[in-house]
C-alpha cells in the first residue's frame, strides 16, 4: 500500500520565554497516513496534534526524526502535493472569495485560465459560487471554513491535511464539512484530520492515531480499535422481571420491558438456550463495538485520572 | 509571479490604511500652508518653500516606510495567514521581496503625489518650473527603500512597536553618523577600528540628502544619482538578504 504521509519517530521542544526552559511537545512520534485513506489523529489539548502537523507541513523544525511525503523526502517540491487548512484559519477580510482564491492560485505559478477556471471549480466544490464575489469579512464562520477547504484545494492535492476542520461550526455546518471531506475522499484524495469532535473522526476515518503528551498512545484501524472483543449482546423480550442468565459472566440491563445480555462467545449459546428455556424470545443478537467517545475515554480519561 | 502575487496583495493592503491617506493628505496641507508662515516675508522665497516642502517630504515619506513595513510579517503571524502561504510552495526569501516590493510601490506612489504637489504649488506659488524637486522626491524614495529592508528584516524577529523604536534609532543614527564618527575615525586604536566597522556597515542616510542643494536650484547630476541608487540598492540587498536568512529560521 501506498503511503501518503510517514513520521517516524519525531521529536520537537519549545524552549520558552528568556530562560528557555525546555517543554517537550512531540516526543518520539510515528505514524503513516496510507493513500486514499482519513487518517484521524485524536487527542486533548495540547496533546501534541498541532505541532505535528506543523512539522509535518514544514512551520516547525523537527529536533529528530524523518517526514516522508509520498515516498519523497519533506521538501518544498514534495510538500507541493498537500493541501492544508490551518485551526480556525483567517484570511485577508477584504478580499472577495474569487479574488483570495485567485491570489491563492497564484502562488503555485497558474496561469490566468487555468486559475480562472480552478477558482470557480472550487467554489462550486464548497458550496460558495453565490458568495463569490461577497469580500470575506462578511462570511459567516462555517462559509469561511468551506472557503478554507476551497483554499487548500487550489493545486489539487493529492494529501489534504485540516486542523480542526469542525471547530466553532454548528450542527450543520459541521454536517456539510464532514460531506465535503467524504467526497474528497471519495476522489481519492487521503486526508489527516486533526479534531476533537469524536463523532466525526468516527463517521470519516479509516484509521486513527490517539495522541497524549506528544506520544502516540494508540494507533490502528478504526474498526479493530472499537472492536470490543469477542462479545455479543442479545436482545430478548418476554422474560420476568429480574431474570438472571444461569451462564455467567454476562452484563444483563432491563430496559423498558427488554433485557439486553451481553456475553463473550464461548456462553454465547448457553445463554441463548437459557432465555428460550426461561419463556423468553429473542429479539435479536448483535456483535458489539465500543464507541470511539467509549475508547477516547478509557485511554484518555485514564491517563488523565492517573495522574 | 510568487512575487508580484504577493506585491499585489501588500499594495491592495496598504491603499486600505488610513495613515497612508492621512500622511499624504497632511503633508500636501502643510504644502499649501506653507508660504503663509512669516518667515517667507523675508526673501528667497521660493528656495526657502522648496527645502522646507521637500524635508517635510522627506520626513512624512519615512514615516511611511516605518508605518507600512512594520507590520507586515508580525501582523500576518499573529492573524495566522502567514499559515496559508507557507502552507503552498513559497519561498520565504519570495514572500519577503514580495512584501518589499509591495511597500516600495506604495511609497514610490505617494512620493509622487508629493512631488507634482510640491512642484504644482511652487509654480503656483512662484510661477517657476523645478524639475529638480523630482530629483530630490526620488533620492527621498531610496532613503524610504532603505528604511523599509530595515524595517522588514526587525519585522522578522520583534514585534511592530519594537520595531518602531528600531526603525527611528536607525533613521537617527544614519543621519548622524558621519558627523559623529569623525572623532572616532580620526583616533587610533581600537576606537578606530570600532569606528570603521561603524562606518562600513551601517548606512550613511545623509547621502540621500539633497533638499539643500535642490531647493537651491542645482540639479543633480546623473553619475552621483547612479551613485546614490547603487548604494541605496547594495544595502538594501544585503538587509534583504539577512532578512530572509532570519525568516527562514523563523518557525510558525
Amino acid at each position: 500500500m501506498n503511503i501518503a504521509l510517514e513520521l517516524e519517530n519525531l521529536a520537537k521542544t519549545y524552549k520558552i520565554g528568556w530562560r528557555r526552559t525546555e517543554r517537550k511537545a512531540v516526543e518520539n512520534i510515528s505514524l503513516a497516513v496510507p493513500s486514499g485513506t482519513v487518517f484521524g489523529l485524536l487527542g486533548p489539548n495540547g496533546a501534541g496534534k498541532t505541532t505535528t502537523i506543523k512539522i509535518a507541513i514544514g512551520f516547525l523544525r523537527p529536533d529528530s526524526g524523518r517526514i516522508s511525503i509520498f515516498g519523497q523526502a519533506n521538501s518544498r517540491k514534495a510538500r507541493s502535493r498537500i493541501g492544508f487548512l490551518p485551526e480556525q484559519p483567517y484570511f485577508y477580510p477584504h478580499l472577495t472569495a474569487e479574488k483570495a482564491l485567485d491570489f491563492y492560485a497564484r502562488l503555485f505559478n497558474m496561469r490566468k485560465t487555468e486559475r480562472n477556471e480552478r477558482v470557480k471549480l472550487l467554489l462550486d466544490t464548497v458550496g460558495l459560487s453565490d458568495a463569490a464575489k461577497l469580500p470575506l469579512n462578511k462570511f459567516s464562520k462555517g462559509m469561511l471554513q468551506r472557503f478554507g477547504i476551497a483554499q487548500s484545494l487550489v493545486n489539487d492535492p493529492d494529501l489534504l491535511i485540516v486542523d480542526e476542520p469542525a471547530s466553532g461550526l454548528d450542527p450543520i455546518g459541521q454536517i456539510e464539512m464532514r460531506k465535503i471531506l467524504t467526497a474528497l475522499n471519495a476522489e481519492g484524495k487521503s486526508i489527516l484530520l486533526s479534531s476533537h469532535y469524536l463523532s466525526e473522526v468516527e463517521n470519516l476515518c479509516h484509521e486513527v492515531a490517539i495522541i497524549n503528551k506528544g506520544a502516540v498512545i494508540a494507533r490502528g484501524k478504526i474498526e479493530k480499535l472499537l472492536d470490543a472483543g469477542d462479545s455479543y449482546a442479545i436482545t430478548a423480550s418476554s422474560l420476568p422481571m429480574g431474570w438472571q442468565p444461569f451462564t455467567l459472566p454476562a452484563n444483563v440491563e432491563h430496559v423498558n420491558g427488554l433485557v439486553r445480555v451481553v456475553v463473550d462467545r464461548n456462553h454465547l449459546d448457553g445463554v441463548i438456550e437459557n432465555i428460550r428455556s426461561s419463556g423468553g424470545f429473542i429479539e435479536g443478537v448483535q456483535r458489539t463495538t465500543k464507541t470511539l467517545e467509549q475508547l477516547y475515554i478509557e485511554i484518555i480519561g485514564g491517563d488523565i485520572h492517573g495522574n | 509571479m510568487v512575487i508580484r502575487a504577493i506585491a499585489g496583495n501588500v499594495i491592495r493592503e496598504a491603499i486600505r490604511q488610513k495613515i497612508v491617506y492621512v500622511t499624504v493628505l497632511f503633508t500636501l496641507l502643510l504644502f499649501a500652508i506653507e508660504p503663509s508662515i512669516p518667515s517667507f516675508k523675508v526673501g528667497l522665497r521660493i528656495q526657502l518653500f522648496q527645502d522646507i516642502a521637500l524635508g517635510v517630504a522627506y520626513i512624512a515619506i519615512a514615516i511611511l516606510a516605518i508605518a507600512l513595513t512594520v507590520n507586515q510579517v508580525p501582523g500576518e503571524v499573529e492573524r495566522r495567514t502567514i499559515y496559508n502561504i507557507f502552507s503552498k510552495p513559497v519561498r520565504r526569501s519570495d514572500y519577503l521581496i514580495g512584501k518589499y516590493i509591495g511597500v516600495l510601490v506604495v511609497i514610490a506612489a505617494c512620493a509622487l503625489i508629493m512631488g507634482f504637489a510640491v512642484f504644482g504649488f511652487a509654480f503656483a506659488y512662484f510661477g517657476k518650473l523645478s524639475f529638480g524637486l523630482f530629483q530630490g522626491i526620488g533620492m527621498t524614495v531610496l532613503e524610504a527603500a532603505l528604511i523599509s529592508a530595515f524595517a522588514l528584516l526587525m519585522s522578522t524577529f520583534v514585534s511592530p512597536t519594537v520595531n518602531v523604536f528600531a526603525c527611528i534609532l536607525f533613521y537617527f543614527v544614519g543621519h548622524v553618523k558621519n558627523g559623529a564618527l569623525t572623532p572616532t575615525l580620526e583616533s587610533g586604536g581600537a576606537s578606530h577600528a570600532v569606528g570603521l566597522v561603524l562606518k562600513y556597515l551601517l548606512p550613511s542616510l545623509e547621502n540621500f540628502n539633497a533638499n539643500e542643494a535642490i531647493a537651491r536650484g542645482v540639479m543633480l547630476k546623473s553619475d552621483f544619482l547612479l551613485e546614490v541608487f547603487l548604494y541605496a540598492l547594495a544595502f538594501s540587498a544585503a538587509l534583504l538578504v539577512i532578512a530572509s536568512l532570519s525568516l527562514n529560521r523563523k518557525e510558525l
